[in-house]
């Protein structure tokens, strides 16, 4: 009995989606690259109380190649590591209204220096005898050697799209062993002075850590709903506390200038941009820059910092500008002179970290052709190499992109399809999913179900506060499936559901176990977008249907009954124009490459 | 009420509900922000609060041009008490938190003007006092608020030192001599919003219309003609005072004139 109870206290310790906070327990880790990634990182975590002794083990991975190779041998870490004690410990700033009602926690920040460049280290972190799992990371490059980069802007209020495009980044940091860091354009929460929003954050970025407990270096901008301590404390004071600019030399050829629009753009500031730009122009193959608001914005108007960094980044030629702030996507054509030339600036952008996206202003001059623009959550992967920089945009799997639209795609069951849909009852069984089932009590209703945020066709006025699911039935012909290459269910949906094609489930989201009644594990989630799953090859679902009519069937989850909100809107489409690295890999929105600036 | 100090009045609402309107209809107001990343409600619906609030601020501007509509610039008051609280609830900026007392006085323009609006309103004794107190208090707590900003060096207020020096004398100004000036103004912007709450002396009035015009304007005198709303949208911040002072003694008595029996 008592092993039992034991198991399951260890199951639910678990099932957290990231480390509890809880006594001296090491959480919330993430690493900050400012100035010299090569050979020093902070290492920053979170404790619930305050603790006494803080420390970081470090040690080189044996056998490390640098960016060759990533993985860790487990259990070996702990032989021969460095010991590098906290530098800095402090409560995080409580805002008033916090004071009575959060418990307030500790930060740590432990600067590891003397790293060898391009290694691999293997990283654990101690506090109070209490250790983190096992982490590892890379040094910067310290010659001239190709790496990559990731851009993100923006994740704030986008609470499971966030988390979403973390375990994306994490993802990423296994899939592109040149990766080396991830900087951040700011934005990470919505009110950057209450520390439970910081929390919250804190913890779901745990997700940016890979599978294999690789930790991407953040290089991390102030955005504008940072004011306030909470920032500095986070990041332990990046480029000086409150100041936050400062530039990172990635490679001898390759350096970030990161700024902060939440200052004076035009003061002690642009005197020092302008400084660092005549420095590091003639030495590095590669300048780049980034700040939190846009200067060519895709919705907003331009930050004030235009008119001072502007004329700075022309004349001293920078090569790519990462902004966000906007939420959207973009990039924009070569600028001089607030002109198209092809030896001009290019921005690129625009914060889709998980936070809602705006539809761009598409018809503003910077954003035609070449440039482009975009809805769609997002990040920025930066190739850097002798012969040229790659940018390309991705959004995560089965996320659609921003050009998407359903009735633009061939089609196999249109989005104005009619269905027949059962509301504040579950049926009995599971013949509801078949072609054979009696669904003539069941009421119609054309595609795109729900209540609540004015984006449906078929409203459900009583569901608020009465029931959760909805169950849905419309036919499918086999032999309009069968001419598509690809079939793809293409869904708006909040907060989950459950897809049967033939009787057969072929797509789920938001439900961890179970059907109907008895769906356990819903998860949160906004219909902001259509989102593509892969129901595979037109030709084998035709086959296994066979002649005759088949059903697709849904059943739709309300997180809540009490939701402010409901949508359900499927339809199947074949082979979409966007394109897929692979049939589940990334989806890339926009690419393009830069070649050095004394071949352009 | 002197035409002059009326004119002034409707003039400044006028350009508020202007550069109001054009901040809905192009990148988007506070109102939507609230709406779109706070309430969680759709793009679309925040969409239609701007074109809504475009369509009130359109309708305050030819009103006050035309002939003041009482309906319209409560209308408009209410509009503009919807951006501060949004500002303040959702703040975009380190400021924003003063929202509901930097822009005071834009709504205070608005009810003054809803007070105001036609003879028969202004006749009445008692709509004077409360016009006038409205002015008072909304240009004291706007100018308390960009003190309190201008003590706490705000960005943006060096960058508008900066820039204007820059773009008008050739003299690049240090950021620190900046803060050092954004001290004696944030200094002197809290003294003159009490004496106007405390003295009620004309003068006071006249020389915060001064210097609300020259801070509207300073927002075009350092970033150029591409920031012409911004300024027009603090020309009330001038416009108010002005009022008052055009105004003096009908708005700003001391003492109220009683109320017939």
């Amino acid at each position: 009995m008592i092993t039992v109870a034991l198991m399951l206290l260890g199951a639910c310790a678990l099932d957290d989606p990231w480390t509890r906070l809880e006594g001296t327990q090491p959480a919330q880790w993430r690493l900050v690259w400012t100035t010299s990634p090569a050979h020093e990182v902070t290492v920053s975590w979170t404790t619930l109380e305050a603790g006494t002794s803080h420390k970081v083990h470090v040690r080189p991975r044996p056998g490390s190649q640098g960016l060759e190779s990533t993985s860790v041998p487990s259990g070996q870490g702990e032989r021969r590591a460095r010991e590098v004690m906290a530098h800095r410990s402090g409560a995080y700033t409580l805002s008033p209204t916090e004071v009575e009602k959060e418990a307030g926690a500790f930060y740590h920040h432990a600067r590891v220096t003397g790293l060898q460049a391009s290694s691999a280290y293997w990283l654990q972190i101690e506090s109070d005898g209490r250790l983190s799992p096992e982490l590892h990371f890379l040094t910067a490059p310290a010659e001239d050697r190709p790496f990559k980069m990731v851009h993100g802007g923006d994740s704030r209020t986008g609470i499971s799209e966030r988390q979403e495009m973390n375990r994306f980044i994490g993802r990423l940091a296994d899939e592109h062993p040149e990766l080396i860091s991830f900087a951040h354009g700011g934005d990470y929460i919505a009110n950057g002075r209450l520390w439970g929003h910081w929390r919250l954050w804190l913890s779901q970025n745990e997700w940016t850590t890979s599978p294999s407990g690789r930790v991407l270096p953040m290089i991390p901008t102030r955005g504008n709903h940072e004011p306030g301590p909470i920032f500095d404390e986070v990041f332990d004071d990046p480029g000086g506390a409150g100041l936050n600019y400062f530039s990172t030399d990635l490679t001898p050829q390759v350096s970030l200038i990161t700024l902060n629009t939440e200052i004076s753009a035009a003061g002690d500031q642009a005197v020092w941009l302008e400084r660092e730009l005549q420095r590091l122009r003639p030495q590095r193959r590669w300048l780049l820059s980034q700040y939190h608001r846009a200067l060519y914005p895709a919705v907003k108007d331009p930050a004030s910092a235009k008119l001072h960094w502007v004329p700075l980044f022309e004349e001293h030629n920078v090569d790519l500008v990462l902004e966000s702030d906007g939420h959207s996507v973009k990039r924009t054509v070569p600028i001089r002179a607030e002109k198209v030339d092809p030896s001009g600036v290019i921005y690129i952008g625009e914060g889709g970290l998980g936070v809602p996206q705006r539809t761009p202003k598409s018809d503003r001059w910077f954003l035609q052709e070449p440039g482009m623009s975009g809805k769609s959550h997002h990040v920025v992967l930066l190739e850097f190499g002798p012969a040229g920089l790659d940018s390309r945009i991705l959004a995560p799997p089965a996320v659609s992109s921003p050009i998407f639209r359903p009735e633009e795609q061939p089609l196999a069951l249109a989005p104005d399809a009619p269905w027949r849909f059962l509301a504040g009852a579950d049926p009995a069984g599971a013949s509801w999913r078949e072609v054979g089932f009696d669904d003539s009590s069941w009421a119609q209703g054309t595609g795109g179900f729900g209540y609540g945020d004015d984006d449906d066709v078929t409203v459900l006025d009583t569901m608020r506060g009465e029931y959760s699911r909805l169950y849905l039935r419309a036919l499918v012909d086999p032999a309009a499936l069968a001419s598509l290459e690809e079939v793809q269910l293409a869904i708006r949906y909040d907060d989950a559901f459950i897809a049967f094609l033939g009787g057969v489930e072929v797509a789920r989201a938001g439900v961890a176990t179970g059907h109907g009644a008895t769906a356990e594990g819903l998860s949160s989630h906004e219909a902001t977008r259509w989102e593509l799953f892969s129901l595979g090859s037109g030709a084998q679902l035709a086959e296994r249907l066979g002649p005759g009519p088949a059903v697709l069937a849904l059943e739709g989850h309300n997180h809540t009954s009490a939701s402010s909100d409901f949508t359900l809107h499927p339809c199947l489409v074949g082979p979409s124009r966007v394109r897929a690295v692979a049939m589940d890999g990334p989806v890339v929105l926009d690419e393009f490459r830069l070649t050095p600036r004394d071949e352009r | 009420m002197p035409t002059r100090a009326l004119w002034t009045l409707r003039l400044s609402v006028a350009a508020l509900a202007l550069a109001s309107a054009r901040d809905a209809w192009v990148p988007g107001s506070a109102v939507n922000g609230w709406l779109f990343m706070k309430a969680g409600l759709s793009e679309r619906v925040a969409a239609s609060a701007d074109q809504v609030g475009a369509a009130i601020m359109v309708g305050v501007m030819v009103s006050a041009l035309l002939r003041p509509s009482r309906v319209a610039m409560w209308a408009g008051a209410t509009w503009f008490l919807g951006l501060a609280l949004a500002r303040w609830d959702h703040p975009g900026e380190a400021a924003d938190h003063l929202a509901p007392i930097s822009h005071a006085v834009r709504i205070s323009a608005l009810i003054a003007l809803a007070l105001l609006a036609n003879e028969r309103t202004q006749s009445a004794p008692r709509n004077m006092v409360a016009a006038g107190w409205a002015l008072v208090v909304g240009t004291a707590l706007t100018f308390c608020g960009h003190g309190i900003e201008a003590l706490a060096h705000s960005g943006p207020f060096v960058d508008l030192m900066i820039g204007t020096a820059r773009r008008w004398t050739d003299l690049r100004l240090a950021q620190a001599t900046a803060e050092d000036l954004l001290t004696l103004i944030g200094l002197q912007d809290l003294l003159l919003a009490g004496l106007l709450l405390t003295r009620r002396w004309r003068w006071v009035a006249g020389w915060m219309a001064l210097w609300g015009l020259a801070t509207a304007l300073s927002r075009v005198t350092s970033m150029g003609m591409d920031s012409w709303h911004q300024s027009v949208l603090r020309l009330a911040n001038g416009g108010a005072p002005l009022t008052l002072f055009l105004a003096w003694p009908h708005l700003a008595r001391p003492d109220p004139v009683p109320l017939k029996p």
